[in-house]
């Protein structure tokens, strides 16, 4: 019985160290073929960051070598059409970078670089960066500067700077011409709160939750003459959310749209 | 500029070639090129440039592989590498920084003017 018992015993070991070495081998197996298919898609991010962004920065050279006088004086009528041309270029180049930034969000954490820094000071940053947009598109853009000294907050400066910059793009597209965006901070609840106040077109209701969504573009735009990859708020939310924010909208149709987001401060 | 700096331009796109180094010549500097690694290497090793302005994607030896060749020599180790590339993952930036490269910029983003502003602030 005692012997029986034994080899029943080193039986059941046996099995338990197989499954366990069994397991393991999957698990081995499955971590490797993740790796692979990582290594794919980076080496496909690559090729096509290199093969879809050299012929647009081929074209934007030639362009700007010719808008700017380098290869002789231009007429009017010259130039116009090489502006045209170059801001087709420079929206097409964004359009491929913020597929390619949506292509790697889906392969690795976003990576941010907190700091403390001065919010307002980017946001007037980007706004003036923005205003020539902004006065072509016939929308103004109104900077509050806060009647308050804002901590600082702890937030990635390249990162938001998209993050302010597709708001605020978002808001001067999408005001229908006369258009009227302003922009405030404040500090709330422990955190400073940015927000951007459009005029514009507006969401309408049941699809402010998946404006956020990837690749997602409100329909009473599509079809109108303004270029979205429909990113734009994702990438948004994405960043915002790597440096523990929040990031929401208030909106009706026809009436306009408010972008918050919210950043914790230094502390 | 008082001084004529000289950049070496290595890029082995001939019309971006063509490009930069009509602008960066138009805007005052000496510039020199080189269309692949090894020619980087040699002319960096010759020449003694100010800057290198570094291509990644280059026949023969890539660009990491020219700048890490470039800050293990003690005769070339100081000179400032600025990439100038069409790759621009975090993880190309992190290595090219890492390996010593003093920026990183993606060509599409980058217009001819900024490119020279760069220029001249890293060189004066």
């Amino acid at each position: 019985m005692a012997t029986l018992i034994f080899i029943l015993f080193i039986i059941l070991l046996g099995a338990i160290f197989y499954i366990s070495y069994l397991q393991q081998r999957v698990s081995r197996i499955k971590q490797e073929e993740i790796k692979k298919t990582e290594e794919r898609r980076s080496s496909f991010i690559s090729i096509i960051s290199h093969q879809l962004r050299t012929p647009l920065s081929i074209i934007r050279g030639y362009l700007e070598a010719l808008v700017t006088g380098d290869q002789g004086k231009l007429n009017d009528g010259q130039k116009e059409y090489l502006d045209e041309a170059l801001k087709i270029d420079l929206d097409t180049i964004k359009l491929v970078n913020d597929y390619l930034k949506a292509v790697r969000l889906d392969t690795e954490e976003i990576i941010v670089k907190p700091e403390p820094i001065d919010l307002y000071a980017i946001v007037k940053m980007e706004v003036n960066k923005l205003a020539p947009l902004a006065k072509a598109s016939n929308c103004e853009l109104i900077l509050i500067e806060p009647s308050n000294n804002l901590p600082k907050v702890l937030a990635d400066p390249i990162k938001i700077k998209q993050v302010i910059e597709n708001i605020l793009t978002n808001a001067i597209k999408y005001t229908d011409g006369k258009g009227q965006a302003t922009i405030s901070l404040s500090y709330q609840e422990g955190k400073v709160q940015f927000l951007s106040k459009d005029n514009g077109v507006g969401i309408p209701q049941g699809e402010q939750e998946e404006i956020f969504s990837k690749f997602y573009r409100g329909k009473n735009v599509i079809g109108k003459d303004t270029q979205g990859s429909g990113l734009g708020l994702y990438l948004a939310k994405m960043i915002i959310k790597a440096l523990h924010g929040k990031i929401w909208l208030v909106s009706e149709e026809n009436k306009g749209t408010s972008v918050y987001f919210q950043l914790p401060t230094q502390s | 500029m008082s001084k004529t700096y000289k950049i070496l331009l290595v890029e082995d796109d001939l019309s971006l070639l063509k490009i930069y180094s009509n602008k960066l010549k138009i805007s005052g500097f000496d510039v020199s090129v080189a269309i692949t690694g090894d020619e980087a290497l040699r002319k960096v090793k010759t020449e003694l440039p100010d800057l290198v302005l570094l291509d990644l994607i280059l026949p023969g030896k890539d660009g990491f592989m020219v700048l890490e060749e470039i800050k293990s020599d003690p005769k070339t180790k100081k000179i400032p590498v600025v990439i100038l590339s069409n790759l621009g993952q975090e993880s190309d930036i992190k290595r090219g920084k890492e390996l010593g490269a003093i920026d990183y910029l993606v060509k599409s983003d980058i217009g001819l003017m900024d490119l020279v502003a760069k220029m001249k602030r890293y060189l004066t």
